[in-house]
């Protein structure tokens, strides 16, 4: 069997566990999911994911579209579940920016963007929180988690992110077991 | 040979036109079927290598060998649909090479108890997919049957099957270092792809801490160099997708090409032998049925030797559904043997660790294989255990942790810092997962369900399987044993995991038509041959009597290779 399917696996496991599950709770996860109003929302995603992996010296997730990588992603990749957690989560963020800022979340700076993110990722812990894994069993992945896990996919895959913010090469030709860190070395995208 | 060479080959097997009669008959083009094919021909035997899949040319037929991870829709992610239409292939496929696994939909099977039963139905079957690593077994585990007694003796000694273990090797090519360890024998080795700073140091401190204990590097059959006009390896590690260079040993770029080569080679795709044709008046098999996979019909094809390469499973479940007059319970099933003791090496647990130092260093290319511990459990009086019987050994591999482990790691964090995290490299890790032996078990089985079919009108194929308190004993040795060993390394940080994994995730199924010195408990011969029907060879997995804790495709090449010279003698003096 393939060793690197492995290390990734444990993260998918969960236990079972007792947790209160309400019909509405239900209703919301299990309902076809609104996808109208994700592709409609392309420039909060792509802001959002801009937030989480912004430009520096080197490109940002709005340089590589991060945002059409993360929809495609979502629609095809998510279990129904938390593609729901992933539109109820765009349709909190426009409210919350709306009640703590009054403006909407495009329309923000950088700073105000990220104490709203900052909100969402504590919202997020106490979402799978302690009992994480029980819980995600059965409700799914909260909200920042599904958008920081398709930002960082769409960004480290992608031919930008590859080449110029980390270091790719499909055809390495030769092995070489040991280098000395060069400054400013950047990590391997693919092993 | 070129290609059209090779596809005008393919072409010969139409329908119409086709011969009916071989020199030779090869059931699967798999690992082992690639072998026999190969030796076959090049012995001079008209071969007919029948695949129930589609052909897959090799270079020509690796779609997603040269995409890069922006070129796949996915970005290497699996579909959900995927996933919930494929719960057993999925566990060991994925986007990029989804297309050489089969579809569970497709070919349903009966899991008394979860059994992932992993296939890839198309010429070159899982060769293509396999993780290339090949450890020879030795006299630990030729013996192991006879000494502590579960399962039948082996008909046969390291001595016997030494020399071929040399001679394929010398053909396929194996990246690996000669260590002198006799429970895990030196073969004919390329160079070895060298251990990273972690890995060597790890390998020194393990060395000097225990007695027992060895860290080697990984042996894998890929090319460290070029090798009979195939590779060198270009350190990509994408070799489950198929290798453009022919870094790698598979049958579509080794073995067919050379059988395809000798001019003796008709390959046919597409063909599902339901049964092998016994003749009551002569005692042996006349042949096989086949089923055409695409239009269903039905064709008989003659030979005058039959070699079984379909894979474990699928050639049990040929054998049981060859029944005639002599043998209403299946073929040369008078021992009543034939599907029973399936087995499965055990994995998916093991540890994990982070190191602080060697922050200066790292590696520049992909090695496509990883280092080793060999068994070190019940080798000799010291070493012996309480517990539990045989043993296991660890495939382990150091790296720097990169962006997708920090992604599932932290959990937390994003903006300039987390891009940070992201594109430097990590902490040096190790990854250590064990590989344990799997006693023969009768009532592990594979039979079959004769009241329902599958879209080809054969029987389904029933398997129940589940490891037993051995197995379960020994995984949680190994699992401390992995955590103590990263901590003599120096690990921190150190965390232990366990997939609990069903039968057949390691997709390492073997047993089901063992070989044995007596006909009454066993199906084969030392030579592979069928005790009852003289003429038939199986020379996959199935014929196992033991699994050792080694990788096991290059013993089924080994023996394949040696039954193969064996039919061919007995055919020339007329003896089969
Ligand atoms: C992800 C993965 C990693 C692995 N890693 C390793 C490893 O590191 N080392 C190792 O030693 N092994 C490894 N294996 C196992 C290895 O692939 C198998 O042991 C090996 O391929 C078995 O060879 P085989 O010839 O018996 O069968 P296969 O290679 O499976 O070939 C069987 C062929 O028979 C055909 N067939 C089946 N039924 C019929 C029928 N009724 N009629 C006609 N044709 C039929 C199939 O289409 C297939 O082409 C791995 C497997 C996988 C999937
Ligand atoms: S790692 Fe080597 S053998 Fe594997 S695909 Fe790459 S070049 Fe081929």
């Amino acid at each position: 069997m393939n060793r690197r399917k492995a290390i990734f696996s444990i993260f998918l496991l969960g236990g079972a566990g007792a947790v209160s599950y309400s019909a509405l709770t239900w209703y919301q996860h299990a309902k076809t999911p609104d996808f109208t109003f994700l592709n409609n929302n392309e420039a909060l995603i792509a802001d959002l994911a801009e937030v989480i992996i912004p430009a520096t010296s080197t490109p940002g997730a709005k340089d590589v579209m991060a945002q059409k990588t993360i929809i495609s992603l979502i629609k095809q990749c998510e279990d129904r579940k938390n593609q729901n957690n992933f539109i109820n989560g765009l349709r909190d963020i426009i409210k919350y920016a709306d009640k703590k800022f009054g403006k909407p979340f495009t329309s923000l700076s950088p700073a105000e963007q990220k104490t709203i993110v900052a909100h969402f990722q504590e919202e997020g812990r106490n979402f799978s929180g302690t009992s994480g894994k029980i819980k995600n069993k059965l409700l799914g992945k909260s909200f920042f988690e599904i958008l920081r896990y398709y930002t960082t996919v769409a960004f480290c895959t992608s031919q930008g992110g590859a080449n110029n913010a980390l270091a790719y090469s499909l055809i390495p030709g030769k092995y070489i077991s040991c280098i000395n860190l060069s400054p400013g070395q950047r990590a391997w995208a693919t092993k | 040979m070129g290609q059209n060479q090779q596809t005008k080959l393919i072409n010969v097997i139409g329908k119409a036109e086709v011969e009916i009669t071989y020199d030779a008959i090869v059931v699967g083009s798999g690992i082992s079927g690639g072998w026999a094919a190969k030796e076959l021909c090049e012995k001079g035997l008209r071969t007919l290598l029948l695949d129930r899949g589609r052909n897959v040319e090799h270079i020509k037929d690796y779609p997603t060998a040269m995409m890069n991870p922006w070129d796949f829709n996915n970005r290497l992610e699996t579909e959900a649909a995927y996933r919930s239409e494929n719960p057993v292939q999925s566990s060991v496929s994925n986007d990029t090479n989804k297309h050489f696994f089969v579809n569970d939909k497709e070919h349903p099977y009966i899991a008394q108890k979860p059994f992932n039963w992993v296939r890839g139905y198309q010429v070159g079957g899982r060769s293509l997919t396999w993780g290339r690593q090949t450890y020879r077994l030795s006299d630990l585990d030729f013996e192991a049957n006879l000494k502590d007694g579960h399962g039948t003796d082996w008909p046969l000694r390291y001595k016997d099957i030494a020399p071929w273990y040399d001679y394929v090797e010398s053909y396929v090519g194996i990246t690996g270092q000669a260590e002198g360890i006799p429970h895990l024998p030196d073969g004919v080795f390329l160079p070895p792809m060298e251990m990273n700073c972690i890995e060597k140091n790890f390998s020194g401190k393990i060395k000097t801490h225990y007695k027992d204990r060895l860290v080697i590097n990984g042996r894998a059959a890929n090319l460290s160099k070029g090798w009979l006009g195939r590779g060198p390896c270009q350190y990509r590690n994408l070799c489950d997708r198929g290798c453009p260079f022919g870094g790698y040993f598979s049958s579509n770029s080794a073995t067919i090409p050379s059988a395809a080569a000798t001019g003796n080679l008709s390959l046919r795709p597409h063909s599902i032998v339901s049964q092998v044709i016994y003749d009551e008046q002569t005692g042996k098999a006349k042949g096989v049925i086949v089923v055409d996979e695409l239009t269903k019909e039905t064709f008989e094809y003659h030979a005058k030797v039959i070699f079984l390469n379909a894979s474990t499973v699928a050639t049990a479940s040929i054998l049981l559904q060859s029944v005639s007059k002599t043998f209403p319970n299946g073929l040369g099933n008078s021992s009543g043997q034939v599907g029973l003791n399936l087995m499965d090496h055990h994995s998916g647990a093991g540890a994990s660790g982070e190191h602080e130092q060697f922050k200066d260093t790292y590696y520049s290319g992909r090695r496509p294989t990883g280092i080793y511990v060999p068994r070190f459990r019940n080798i000799n009086g010291q070493t012996g255990k309480q517990e539990f019987v045989r043993g296991y050994a660890y495939q382990a591999h150091g790296e720097r942790r990169e962006w997708k482990d920090t992604l599932m790691i932290t959990g937390d964090g994003f903006g300039e810092s987390y891009k940070n995290l992201l594109t430097t490299p990590g902490p040096w890790t190790m990854w250590m997962g064990y590989w344990g032996e799997c006693l023969p078990n009768a009532a592990n089985a594979v039979t079959l369900d004769h009241t329902q079919k599958d879209n080809w009108g054969m029987p389904m194929v029933k398997i129940d399987f589940s490891f037993g308190k051995n197995e379960q004993l020994m995984r949680q040795d190994a699992i401390e044993s992995a955590a103590e060993m990263l901590s003599v390394g120096g690990f921190k940080n150190i965390k232990t995991f366990d997939y609990n994994f069903p039968g057949g995730t390691t997709v390492h199924e073997m047993g089901t038509a063992r070989m044995g010195l007596d006909p009454k408990t066993s199906v084969l011969n030392k030579f592979n041959q069928m005790h009852d029907v003289k003429n038939v060879f199986i020379t996959d997995g199935s014929c196992m009597p033991s699994g050792g804790c080694q990788n096991p495709s290059l013993t089924y090449m080994a023996l394949t290779a040696r039954a193969c010279d064996y039919a061919v003698t007995v055919l020339k003096n007329n003896n089969l």
